[in-house]
């Protein structure tokens, strides 16, 4: 039986029509790769962007959250297993053209659509035609993904979708190596590069106690780096899957941590725990609160009040890496 | 009956383990403050980690949280709920034995707490569970298609055309289609729950779960079961529905006693392991089901139609900037009517229903547990200080 290699992602797992590859979702038939499960979703809600998280792209919107099934990695520590590392098909219960995934966003009165549950590498083609019909319509299509793609993939995703969150995991191959199941850091770091130059970029690390705790000045390095205007989401892991016995990192020190990097970083949020007091937007300048946030559970955060205008700080015009204007949550919805 | 009259401020006190901070409960955000309450509270949330929804031990979590609640801060009025025979059983497969196991637990946890605290117990069972026949799927419709939650048995409709009208008549799992006019001829009820109210709500048969934007996500094995009736288990009289539970309660702590409403998820008449008698468990054709609308009635003594949110209501239209009550869910107010408001003397309610726990019992004090979706994000309390 012939094998074909994967062309999205860098584990380029031999495909065959019965061989699907690490993810599971895609075969190879006669000489070409195809996605096994077109059009096909675990899950949609509907969230605030913020969620996602993304706190600096349409700030205050509503987006439509997307789901399928798969993921390219094994993280040990996983919070969504049930979705990302078991038998796809009975998850994917919606059968959604392009099109009806606009459709459903517009008529929920959605401002952006987000592939936020699992990886979104598994599932390009049908995401690739998601954008060109948000695109079409007026909506933009984001995605959260772990960055683990191949170099010109990266680059595709960049000019289909209009904002990327990448998480880095770690810097070190060894993290990668022992709790993702992958040989480096340095496709995902490659990628974070090419991505920044493309579009929105935002970009999240679970801090994990006692594995990647002590990284935050290592990877603080690398993003400044790349973008120090980027907004830097780091997450209070708490591990589940294979690691669901482990603790929970101390707050206060990895608060510590984070202090020292936002002299170069300004735009480091620490979330994932609820009542977090740093997942607002302070200006760098004039140091007033920007956009006011709380986090209610989970990663992100939901949006109080905005003080920017243009991109810039409404007290010192400071400028502020903001794409788009804040958005009220209901300024689209069809029934207000 | 007493009926109180408080003037206070609603204060959250967040624990994530190892790291605490108080909040306006009103707007979320942090404040700084300091009360005994908080210091009571402080001290309870730290000594009990809850240990997970699906995770042995959740039950016995509620239990000693509300003796040490009992011991210092000495209530008159307990509200206890236990979740986890529902969430057990939703989430395990049939066969494992969870289920069996997890009432035979729940239930020796509430005999702990009654054997320890001298309270006068009314137990109530909130129905069955059956196991899961199927979704249905209702993203084919044109209209917009309210279902949001984890097993939601009734939808939205909004604007909905003849076709999706034509269509949804025609599939067997669907029990009833309602107009908001014929269920405001039939129902009644407050302004604010038909203002609401979608253009049509559907409701699905026993077994089934409609599947649409919102709703969940995880794999489900069982799932509530809408009974006419449900078993509560107390010393004394006068209930006969659940609607006249409140008012129960309230006569006997009118009379002095000390009272405790357990409220558990999960059991009906048929597996209640306690001697009890049946209530009735519906308001017309209405059954209620496990969530926020029975807790309600149970602790109010109104109906689900003189609550603002109807079933199928289009939730996340109220979730604003400036919506109140952010850690409240849909509320943006807390409900009126319910014993901890009516009552003048000292109440505290425990609970592993996150978030419902604070809006059913209305108590001076609430702790429950902070899991949204299953993921474990720590513990809350509510306080009135």
């Amino acid at each position: 039986m012939t094998r074909i290699e994967c062309p999205f992602c860098e584990r380029r797992c031999k495909l065959s029509e019965t061989d699907y590859g690490f993810c599971q979702m895609y075969a190879g038939i006669d000489g070409a790769v195809v996605e096994r499960f077109p059009n096909r979703y675990s899950s949609m809600n509907i969230s605030h962007i913020e969620a996602i998280p993304f706190y600096h792209f349409q700030p205050g919107s509503r987006t439509f959250v997307l789901g399928s099934a798969g993921c390219n990695f094994d993280c040990h520590y996983c919070s969504n297993a049930y979705v990302a590392r078991s038998e796809p098909e009975p998850l994917l219960f919606f059968d959604l053209s392009p099109s009806r995934v606009v459709e459903l966003a517009r008529q929920n009165g959605c401002h952006n659509i987000t592939f936020a549950v699992n990886e979104p590498t598994v599932a390009l083609p049908t995401l690739y035609q998601v954008a060109r019909a948000g695109r079409e319509a007026g909506i933009p299509v984001g995605v959260l993904t772990n960055g683990y793609m191949r170099p010109d993939v990266a680059v595709e995703m960049g000019e289909a979708f209009a904002f990327v969150n990448v998480s880095i995991k770690s810097a070190r191959d060894s993290f990668y190596r022992e709790r993702v199941g992958v040989p480096s850091a340095s496709v995902v770091l490659r990628n974070v590069e090419t991505l920044s130059r493309l579009t929105h970029l935002e970009i999240s690390t679970p801090i994990v106690q006692g594995i990647n705790d002590d990284e935050i000045p290592e990877i603080a390095t690398f993003i400044a780096a790349t973008d120090p205007y980027v907004a830097w989401h780091v997450f209070r892991l708490l591990p589940e899957y294979k690691m669901a016995e482990y603790e929970r990192p101390p707050i206060e020190a990895v608060n510590v941590a984070l202090e020292e990097a936002r002299a170069r970083l300004p735009f480091i949020y620490f979330s994932n725990f609820v009542g977090s007091h740093w997942v607002s937007t302070v200006c760098p300048a004039c140091h007033a609160t920007a956009i006011e946030r709380i986090n209610m559970g989970g990663c992100g955060a939901k949006s109080l009040e905005y003080h920017v205008t243009a991109g810039r700080c409404d007290a010192c015009q400071h400028p502020l890496p903001i794409s788009g204007e804040p958005v009220k949550w209901n300024s689209e919805d069809a029934r207000r | 009956m007493e009926f109180g009259g408080r003037e206070t401020m609603k204060i959250g006190l967040i624990d994530v383990i190892d790291w605490q901070t108080t909040v306006d409960f009103r707007d979320g955000r942090p404040i700084e403050l300091t009360h005994p309450m908080i210091d009571l509270a402080g001290g309870l949330l730290a000594a009990h980690r809850y240990p997970g929804d699906l995770t042995p031990g959740a039950s016995g979590w509620v239990t000693d949280v509300a003796l040490d609640l009992a011991r210092q801060y000495r209530p008159d009025y307990m509200f206890l709920d236990y979740a986890n025979i529902n969430l057990a059983t939703t989430f395990s497969p049939p066969g494992s034995g969870a289920r069996e196991a997890i009432i035979g637990e729940v239930f020796g946890e509430i005999a702990r707490f009654v054997d320890a605290s001298g309270f006068v117990p009314v137990i109530i069972g909130l129905g069955e569970m059956l196991p899961f026949m199927g979704y249905i799927d209702v993203t084919g419709l044109e209209c917009q298609v309210v279902a949001g939650g984890m097993s939601p048995r009734y939808a939205g409709l909004n604007a909905p055309s003849r076709r999706d009208l034509d269509t949804v008549s025609r599939w067997p799992e669907v029990t009833r289609i309602v107009s908001r006019a014929d269920f405001r001829s039939q129902f009644g009820g407050s302004e604010a729950f038909y203002t609401r109210f979608p253009d049509y709500i559907m409701a699905a048969a026993d077994g089934y779960t409609f599947k649409g934007v919102g709703s969940g996500s995880r794999p489900q094995y069982y799932v509530p079961r809408s009974d006419a009736q449900i078993p509560l288990h107390t010393p004394l009289q006068g209930a006969c529905d659940i609607v006249s539970v409140s008012d129960m309660v309230l006569r006997a702590l009118s009379a002095g006693q000390k009272v405790v409403l357990i409220l558990v998820e999960g059991v009906g008449c048929e597996s209640f392991p306690l001697p009890h008698r049946p209530i009735d468990n519906t308001h017309y054709w209405y059954h209620y089901a496990v969530g926020e609308g029975q807790y309600l009635a149970l602790g109010t003594g109104r109906h689900f139609v003189e609550q603002p949110y109807p079933p199928g209501y289009c939730y996340y239209v109220d979730d604003h900037e400036h919506k109140p009550y952010p850690f409240s869910g849909i509320y943006s107010e807390m409900p009126a009517y319910t014993i901890g408001e009516r009552f003048a003397g000292k109440s505290a309610a425990v609970g592993s229903r996150g978030m419902i726990t604070h809006i059913a019992a209305g108590a001076e004090i609430t702790i429950e547990c902070f899991v949204r979706a299953l993921y474990n994000h720590g513990v809350m309390a509510i306080l009135d200080v």
